[in-house]
């Protein structure tokens, strides 16, 4: 087809979406132009063919079988927010109870090694030696060291 | 929007209503994308499902009818590209095989006893089969302008993409669907019609 036909146009020009100039146009071209005026047939029996579709009819009973899956949606809607509701408060009651319970448990576990640690008592035995630095310091001498500090520092 | 309104607040009998009010459209948009009725009631259960568990989330900034239909073709482009298998409709060329030749019931103006059956049900296979030449993305905007009568503007709204962009897809699927018919038509022509 030649540059000038109003290709692009003659869908809308069919279809009615041109203005009333254009379509004056469109229209006085294609009665001069008979490739054009064949082009414009094939465009109508195309709209035509399209235009002669029947809508389709939902299938029967098709609200009954929405709603029945609707009615499981609600069971579910219902059920998850109240779990998730309950999850919201019970995860971090139960992180925080566990972090308590623990801390407890580690300062009188701590409590109790220091203690027999220096008072030779417990776990720990008298005599034994710990590190302090690079020298191995008998436990009597650290607690006597202790011991001294103090006196020391209340005076 | 009063009925949405309701819909909203779980009123279920309203929500039957809108339904009701949308189904038929719905249907035919899927059936018409999807170029075959058969997985047609699922996704449009599929579709009022997913608007009815967004309805809480839909704040009227556009049309109801617009984010439906913008929900359906988006779940149509979904399945489609999910489906494995073929559609089950003919080609054009089967079709036309199956009428040995006649190309009447492709052209001929529907007049009010020209209702055969056959003639009819192989029309109708024919703008699916037409229809399924086309990309999905061609095949939407054929659908919305041209079947469903949406205006430009609407359709951009639905497919959430600028009226130039509508326009050029547009002009394209329908010059590809008028090639696709032209062997016929003019075969039909050259037949003496």
């Amino acid at each position: 087809m030649q540059t000038g036909h109003p290709i692009d146009l003659l869908f809308p020009y069919v279809c009615g979406e041109l203005s009333k100039d254009e379509a004056q146009r469109v229209s006085e071209h294609c009665a001069a132009c008979p490739a054009c005026a064949r082009e414009v047939d094939l465009v109508r029996a195309t709209q035509r063919l399209l235009a002669r579709r029947v809508p389709v009819a939902p299938p029967p009973f098709f609200w009954t079988r929405l709603s029945a899956r609707l009615d499981a949606e609600g069971v579910r809607s219902v059920f998850w927010p109240e779990v998730i509701w309950v999850s919201k408060r019970l995860i971090p009651a139960l992180i925080a109870a566990t972090l308590i319970l623990t801390s407890l448990f580690w300062q009188d576990e701590g409590t109790s090694n220091i203690e027999s640690y220096l008072t030779g008592n417990g776990t720990g035995k008298a005599g034994e030696q710990v590190l302090v630095g690079n020298q191995a310091i008998s436990k009597e001498t650290v607690f006597q060291t202790a011991v001294l500090d103090d006196a020391a520092r209340s005076d | 929007m009063e009925l949405v309104a309701r819909c909203q607040s779980g009123d279920r009998a309203a929500f039957r209503q809108l339904v009701e009010q949308y189904e038929r459209t719905v249907f035919n948009i899927i059936v018409s994308v999807m170029g075959d009725p058969t997985e047609a009631d699922d996704i449009a259960q599929e579709v009022f499902l997913k608007v009815y568990r967004s309805l809480p989330t839909f704040r009227g900034g556009s049309q109801f009818s617009v984010w439906l239909y913008r929900v359906t073709v988006n779940q149509c482009l979904d399945w489609l590209k999910r489906r494995r298998r073929r559609s089950a409709v003919m080609s054009l060329d089967q079709l036309v095989d199956q009428s040995e030749g006649d190309l009447d019931f492709l052209f001929k103006d529907a007049s009010p006893d020209a209702t055969e059956t056959l003639d009819e049900a192989r029309l109708q296979q024919a703008i699916h089969a037409a229809l399924n030449t086309l990309t999905p993305d061609h095949r939407v905007v054929i659908v919305l302008k041209d079947l469903e009568g949406r205006s430009q503007e609407e359709i951009a709204a639905i497919l959430d993409c600028p009226v130039g962009t509508v326009k050029s897809r547009l002009t394209r699927a329908r010059e590809a669907l008028k090639e696709r018919l032209r062997p016929f038509y003019e075969a039909w022509k050259a037949g003496g019609n």
